[in-house]
């Protein structure tokens, strides 16, 4: 506008820029509340002075270009730290669901527990009694319904999880190609304004903001003003105005197990191992060190309970005086989950088997296989179990073999074995009359009435049914049986038909050998003839030594048979007193098995015999409630930051109304006093043209 | 430092929700009186609890099957009260009995008394709890334990295991006594050895069961009455003892009425005047059931006596069946006094179990209670804080540099 000094000129100038400066104010005011926005700032400058001999004359000033009050650092700032409170507080919400669900006095497995040794104590009380059996029976199918529903909240919540990681995936997709298109908006706005495109990048911040909530990135600055977007070990989301996808899908290992993929523009790859940060990286910390964890913990307590109840139950008689059955599913049925991964080239069908259950923990395994080689290791801490070549193969320190039912493995072939992770779903009662329910012992022992000495014979534990003892028929002991004293010192034990029963032993032992001597009873009926103590012939007899002070175990007899449980006889007998040991036959009112397992309850069975089931469960929930705990208080931590970086980037980038009040009016102040110039101008012109008139 | 509308307004409502928060967590544990909400509150707490909840639950049990068990052997005390009374009158009866003065006829009407006791006693033998169980069936409570065959002979069905019950940690209880125990463990005679006559003596020597002296060795003996020359009366009467091989333990010696006899840790009597050849079987005591005892009186007492030696067999049958029957009486106070023992045993686990109870119960409460002192002093302190948040938002909402312009 015309040569320098220009007066008018100068003046219309400053009121184009006061113009420039209140719009600048409004559009601050009007995105007061607006996420992401920066307050802009116009910046003037004084134009170019009209040079004149020595000095210069001022033509007023330009509105250099608007800028946004902006923090690079901050921004970033508060994009990885939204994204670590997102992760957080994802994880917490739900970790806490599984939180609640296992500590709740009423949905938790603790009182159902209780409940169900509680009625094995009523049926201790009344062996025989009809209605405390059924309600031992009614409390079992309640703790199995507690374990079934307990999982099935597991699995609910995986299915959630899964589905939320994918919709998540959608997002990020989403918000992954507006980053792009934002880039291409960009560059085209800078293109054709020259001014830098304040809103569009405060818009794809306030993007990126929301991804990073969803999941971590990292970002890099362009020098064409785009964006490049980073996610899992630097995978480029976003580059320029293209972006590429994530997808969710089942792995190949195990279908329920999700993979997060990545789809570049020519490959593929999966990054499962490097995301975090954000929802999708809180949920999949929470799969993996919350939810798989925890069903898997709780199946081991099924396990343990079906393993150790049936166990004892077996050991026990019915009411029909029948040896007891399982109680619950065999431990068998609850057999591990092996899944073969999917890309498996080989047709080998494996099983694994619990072997036992001291050992068995809630860990998953996997089984890989190279050039006859095979490998199994431990996944939670990657440790090598073991290395074989050939099946079966047992791991005694895991508690579980793996066998080989058809099939061959192929080079590279990998499968997953969670022992322990169908445990609460499967399990079930297997009693359905409660008849059935094994509360007696299946042996009684008795002395004589005839018998003349003080001696007594006492029950002992029973140990295993499954001996020829209780082979030939249910219902019956072979042989029953009899103990019959020779002398004070020395007794036999009687078969079914009153034969004494021979006992052969390998070698003599000392003690026997002085015995004999000292009171000179033939008791033996071969000596070692050839004077070689070393190759002393098998010894047969029948004359068992009884020692009365302390009484003695009589079962294993001495040359090893084992019946499978143990009888002790005390006391002083004398000759010709006898004891029979027999098969409990009607002896439906005892109560003795029935007392063994409700011991079960506290006896250190899981574990390497430290914890009990509730132990179990109490680790269990601590360890839940642990995590919870920590991610609360990380979470409010986070939060904390959060909150302290975004008022940091409020204080530098954020509108202020008092100082817009402030700024209005001093726009308009500029605008009135440039106003004020033209009207003098003006008025400084008509003065002029009054002067030629 | 400077600071936006919007952190002014965001700080202001963070302000009011952090309150909101606590206030409602307050609320909450005001509400269910509890400080421990979640296991995420305090996990450690949560497991003790677990834990102490489960040895809680498991005590309550122990009292309940304390109760059970008291409540049974209550019922076993009061029949086996019944038990003594009926062994008294019948102990008595047999006394009386035993006396000179009594005929034949009176006799028998002793007989047919001690008869009924006996079918009440066997009664008292049988008798059933609540839920249909025979009490002294040992772990056959489903059969009938005592009864008598068509031969007169008393059989027991049911066998000699006791039962138990857990009343704490580490104390299992029996709550019942076998028919063997009570009723069948009874030995003849002094408890040791048992002395007969043989059924042809002649004389009317009746026996005293004596009592063992040293070491018995469970032989069987027999004492013969002799006399050198059975022709001449004034030739003394001589005993001697010879065991089951024939062997002669003791030579022949003077008889002399009330004497003690004494040989291989026996001590005997006999007084009356028993006759050349008769002669008396000494044996170790053997088990006989009390039901048996009854009835071999009644058999002895129904028998028409006439003869010296018909009176002296009764007295000795009568005398041994008293000794049986003191046997038996002993052997049901010693069961008594067993069960006294064992409720004693119980009121006091029971006692120990209700304090270790109320320990646990103080335990979980000091661990998830809520004190609702400092609840409500909170609670007041969160009220206040919100209130005075919300003030603070309304006054800063109020400032505003545009309220002065124009």
């Amino acid at each position: 506008m015309g040569a320098g000094g220009d007066m008018l000129g100068i003046s219309v100038s400053g009121v184009q820029a006061a113009q420039r400066a209140l719009g600048t104010t409004g559009h601050n005011i009007a995105n007061a509340n607006t996420e992401g926005y920066s307050r802009q700032k116009v910046n003037m400058e004084a134009r170019p002075p009209t040079t004149r001999g020595r000095g210069g004359i001022g033509n007023g000033v330009v509105v250099n270009d608007v800028s946004r009050v902006y923090d690079d650092f901050l921004t970033g700032q508060v994009r990885s730290i939204t994204s670590l409170s997102a992760s957080m507080d994802f994880n917490h919400d739900y970790t806490t669901q599984v939180d609640n669900m296992l500590a709740d006095t009423k949905a938790g497995l603790a009182p159902s527990m209780q409940d169900f040794f509680g009625s094995v104590n009523g049926v201790a009380n009344n062996p025989s009694s009809t209605s405390s059996r059924q309600v031992m029976l009614g409390a079992a199918r309640s703790l199995i319904d507690r374990f079934q529903y307990l999982d099935e909240r597991f699995d609910v919540i995986r299915i959630a999880a899964n589905k939320n990681m994918k919709t998540l995936a959608v997002e990020i997709n989403e918000l992954a190609s507006s980053i792009a298109a934002m880039n291409h908006r960009i560059i085209t706005a800078s293109e054709i304004g020259g001014e830098p495109p304040n809103d569009l990048q405060d818009q794809r911040d306030q993007l990126l903001k929301e991804l990073s909530e969803r999941v971590g990135i990292r970002v890099t600055y362009q020098s064409d003003g785009t964006m490049n977007v980073y996610i899992g070990n630097g995978q480029l989301l976003v580059v320029g105005q293209r972006a590429s996808k994530i997808a969710i899908e089942g792995t190949p290992a195990d279908p329920q197990q999700m993979d997060i993929i990545f789809q570049g523009p020519d490959s593929k790859s999966i990054i499962s191992r490097f995301v975090s940060g954000g929802k999708l990286g809180g949920l999949i910390d929470f799969q993996k060190t919350v939810l798989d964890r925890s069903q898997n913990e709780l199946g081991l307590i099924a396990i343990g309970i079906s393993k150790a109840f049936n166990d004892q139950h077996k050991l026990g008689m019915d009411i029909h005086s029948a040896l007891g059955g399982s109680f619950f599913t065999e431990t068998e049925k609850l057999s591990p989950q092996v899944l073969p991964n999917m890309d498996n080239e080989g047709n080998a069908i494996i099983s694994a088997k619990i072997t036992n259950i001291d050992n068995l923990s809630a860990s998953e395994y996997k089984l890989s296989y190279f050039q006859g080689d095979y490998r199994l290791i431990r996944r939670d801490d990657d440790k090598l179990i073991g290395e074989f070549s050939s099946f079966p193969a047992e791991f005694e320190s895991e508690g579980f073999s793996l066998h080989l039912d058809r099939g061959a493995m192929a080079n590279l072939d990998s499968l997953i074995i969670r022992p322990t992770r169908l445990g609460a779903k499967r399990i079930d009662v297997k009693v359905d009359d409660v008849n059935k329910i094994a509360a007696a012992s299946p042996v009684r022992v008795e002395a004589s009435i005839d018998n003349l000495g003080t001696g007594k014979i006492i029950m002992g534990d029973v140990l295993d049914t499954n001996t020829p003892s209780f082979a030939l028929k249910k219902g019956a002991m072979t042989p029953p049986f009899a103990i019959r004293f020779l002398d004070e010192n020395h007794f036999e034990l009687l078969d079914n038909t009153g034969m004494p029963i021979p006992i052969t032993r390998l070698a003599l032992p000392e003690e026997s050998k002085l015995l004999q001597h000292k009171d000179g009873r033939e008791l033996y009926e071969h000596e070692a003839e050839n004077g070689d103590d070393e190759a002393d012939p098998p010894v047969v007899e029948t004359a068992i030594f009884y020692d009365r002070v302390n009484g003695i175990s009589i079962f294993p007899t001495p040359d090893g048979n084992e019946p499978g449980f143990r009888v002790s006889l005390v006391g002083e007998p004398v000759k010709g007193d006898t004891f029979r040991v027999e098969y409990n036959e009607d002896g439906t009112t005892d109560n003795q098995n029935i007392i063994a397992l409700s011991r079960l309850q506290d006896k250190p069975i899981l574990a390497n015999g430290t914890s009990s089931f509730s132990d179990v469960y109490a680790d269990l929930i601590t360890r839940i409630g642990t995590k919870t705990h920590e991610l609360e208080i990380n979470k409010k931590a986070q939060k904390l930051l959060l909150n302290q970086v975004v008022a940091k980037r409020e204080s530098v980038s954020g509108v202020n109304m008092d100082e817009e009040a402030a700024n209005l009016v001093r726009y308009q102040k500029l605008f009135q006093a440039n106003a004020q110039i033209i009207a003098v101008s003006q008025k400084m012109l008509d003065v002029l043209m009054a002067s030629f008139r | 430092m400077r600071v936006s509308t919007n952190q002014i307004q965001m700080g202001a409502i963070n302000a009011m929700l952090d309150q909101q928060e606590g206030l409602a967590r307050v609320q909450q544990q005001v509400a269910t009186g509890k400080r421990v909400i979640t296991p995420a509150d305090d996990p450690v707490a949560i497991a003790q609890v677990v834990n102490l909840q489960d040895s809680l639950r498991r005590t309550e049990q122990f009292q309940r099957n304390i109760d059970n068990a008291v409540g049974r052997l209550t019922l076993e005390e009061g029949v086996l009260e019944g038990v003594t009374q009926i062994l008294q009158r019948v102990r008595e009866l047999a006394v009386y009995a035993n006396n000179a003065t009594q005929t034949n006829d009176t006799r028998s009407y002793i007989a047919e008394e001690i008869t009924q006791l006996g079918d009440e006693l066997l009664g008292q033998a049988n008798t059933m709890d609540s839920d249909g169980e025979f009490l002294f069936a040992g772990s056959k409570g489903r059969f009938k334990p005592f009864s008598k065959d068509d031969k007169g002979n008393f059989l027991y069905y049911g066998d000699d295991t006791q039962r138990f019950v857990r009343v704490g940690p580490r104390r299992q209880i029996a709550i019942n006594d076998t028919g063997t125990e009570v009723f069948r463990k009874i030995r003849e005679g002094n408890g040791t050895f048992i002395v007969t006559e043989s059924l042809n003596n002649q004389g009317s020597g009746v026996l005293d069961q004596g009592s063992s002296k040293g070491h018995y060795d469970f032989g069987t003996y027999a004492l013969i009455m002799d006399q050198k020359d059975n022709l001449n009366p004034n030739e003394p009467l001589t005993y001697r003892v010879i065991n089951d091989k024939g062997k002669e333990i003791v030579p022949s010696t003077i008889f002399s009425e009330g004497n003690a006899i004494t040989f291989e840790g026996v001590q005997m009597f006999i007084l009356g005047e028993p006759e050349p050849g008769d002669y008396f079987i000494i044996r170790p005591s053997q088990h006989q059931d009390v039901f048996t005892t009854l009835q071999k009186l009644v058999v002895a007492l129904k028998d028409s006596r006439n003869t010296a030696a018909d009176h002296a067999f009764l007295h000795n049958e009568v005398n041994r069946a008293l000794a049986s029957v003191d046997t038996a009486m002993g052997k049901v106070l010693d069961v008594r006094a067993s069960i006294g023992t064992r409720l004693n045993a119980l009121d006091s686990q029971k006692g120990i179990n209700e304090a270790f109870g109320i320990q646990l119960k103080e335990l979980i409460s000091n661990i998830e209670d809520l004190d609702f002192g400092e609840a409500i002093s909170r609670l007041n302190s969160r009220k206040v804080g919100l209130e005075a948040s919300q003030k603070a938002f309304v006054k800063v909402q109020e400032i505003s540099l545009f309220n002065h312009l124009y």
